[in-house]
């Protein structure tokens, strides 16, 4: 079962206002909380409690960000995210919430809701596989 | 960091139980006669009665266990791997080891699956792999391969950290116990958000829309916050106008001749806010009005409609017929429109 990105109400402004170059030209991050942001969730900093990144080994940055139109829809893909966790445990999360890095105030896109709780196990090493099959969202 | 490891070599020679968190039956004894490796294994005599020591350990999500097992003649016993919490008695991963009937198995809680034969006074490697992602295991007998995952006898919560050796029959040996963690891979598929600018969202007050000669108008999903509707559509072979969410106030349309004029799917909850319903259509081929579970709230239904070929308005639930205080009306003005028209 596929979890579809729920978005912030803010994302339709920030583009109207330039706030995203999605092509590739912006970083976007991923975020880990255990507390489902909103709607009304526009920032990096109105995520409430995200999860310090010293115990995940891999950047939460996405890579091969891509935005490409086919007949008047355009879709903002990514590749594969595998989160690697280290040390101690990562966690626990349930939400993702993928940013903008690049933004000055690392305006929020939406978020993606695993369901329950997770923590990673830094000892054994967990991951986490996020898959873009159908690209992270679309504008038609 | 597994289980727990043990190959016996620091344990005292004799009574098992009681030694190294070991405990179980005193007919388990460290021996150093019949060994795998090192100079110890842990043997059991048995006079026919089932006997067990058990061990608990780290709790393993996702790990591997290896034991070495070895029978005399006729040997039967068993090793079950469990999650204390959930019960001693509780088994989870059962292997089943027999010389007697000649071959190791495991049970997955329905069945029992044969992994190899065995023979007497052989040591044999047997490996256990378990995943908490969907509470599976495998098994492999000497390297030879691994099973693919099954369910196991009774499925874990969390993970694994007890181990039970039992021997129900001539004698068993055990030696070289070990274990790992494994990382569980957690995956999540993602399908994109739409940003089309379709489903209207609340803050939109009304549409007005003025359409002709259009091949099909469709309208639709408009959600909390619409206030008004207006429509004017010329000589469209359909219309349609469906799914309207709570704050609706008016819905009024002005249509021309289209082959079919449908109004349709006015769900529960939204009634409280609409108020009327215009129509005005002129010779439609079809109008249906159906569906509507509007309960309360509606005051004003008016329907203009000359000389459609059918006319069908149904499926207006309890208390609908008390409130519309004009449709009984209207309704008569269109028949009367029609029976002017069929002259």
């Amino acid at each position: 079962m596929s979890v579809t990105l729920s978005k912030t109400y803010f994302f339709t402004l920030d583009c109207g206002l330039k706030v995203h170059n999605l092509n590739a030209t912006d970083t976007l991050k991923l975020a880990f909380t255990n507390t489902a942001p909103t709607t009304a969730t526009h920032l990096y900093a109105d995520i409430t409690s995200p999860l310090a990144l010293t115990n995940l080994l891999t950047s939460p940055a996405l890579t091969s960000v891509t935005y490409t139109q086919t007949t008047g829809t355009a879709t903002l893909g990514a590749a594969t995210w595998t989160g690697t966790s280290q040390t101690g445990n990562f966690g626990p999360f349930e939400y993702i919430v993928v940013y903008n890095d690049s933004a000055t105030s690392k305006n929020v896109i939406g978020w993606y809701d695993y369901g329950s709780a997770l923590t990673l196990n830094g000892a054994n090493g967990d991951q986490l596989v996020i898959t873009f099959p159908s690209g992270i969202l679309t504008n038609a | 960091m597994g289980i727990f490891n043990d190959n016996f070599e620091t344990e005292s020679v004799g009574n098992l139980n009681g030694q190294n968190s070991w405990s179980g039956s005193i007919l388990f004894q460290v021996q150093t006669l019949v060994k795998n490796s090192g100079s110890q294994a842990v043997g059991c005599i048995t006079g026919g009665a089932e006997v067990t020591m058990q061990k608990t350990g780290s709790l393993v999500a996702n790990g591997t266990f290896t034991f070495f097992v070895r029978g005399i003649a006729a040997a039967q016993g068993d090793l079950y791997l469990n999650e204390l919490s959930q019960g001693a008695g509780n088994p989870l991963v059962h292997i089943n080891f027999d010389v007697l009937d000649n071959y190791i198995r495991y049970f997955n809680g329905s069945s029992w699956t044969n992994l190899s034969t065995c023979t007497a006074n052989s040591w044999y490697q047997i490996d256990i792999k378990w995943r908490s992602s969907d509470k599976k295991a495998c098994y492999q007998i000497n390297g030879g391969g691994y099973s693919a995952f099954d369910t196991t006898q009774q499925p874990f919560s969390s993970g694994l950290d007890t181990l039970f050796l039992d021997c129900s029959a001539t004698t068993l040996y055990f030696d070289d116990i070990s274990s790992t963690a494994s990382a569980a891979v957690y995956t999540m598929v993602t399908a994109p958000a739409s940003f089309t600018y379709t489903p209207k969202s609340s803050g939109d007050k009304r549409v007005m829309t003025m359409v002709t000669n259009k091949a099909t108008y469709v309208l639709t999903g408009m959600a909390s916050g619409f206030k008004r509707v207006m429509t004017m559509i010329t000589n469209k072979a359909t219309y349609t106008l469906t799914g309207m969410s709570s704050g609706f106030k008016r819905v009024i349309h002005l249509i021309t001749a289209p082959t079919s004029y449908i109004l349709t799917g006015i769900a529960a909850g939204i009634t409280a806010k609409i108020k009327a319903i215009y129509s005005m259509i002129t010779s439609p081929a079809t109008y249906v009005m159906t569906g509507q579970a509007i309960t309360i709230g509606i005051r004003k239904f008016y329907t203009m409609i000359t000389a459609p070929a059918q006319f069908i308005l149904t499926g207006m639930q309890a208390g609908f017929s008390s409130l519309i205080q004009n449709a009984v009306t209207r309704l008569t003005q269109f028949l009367a429109l029609r029976k002017i028209n069929n002259k």
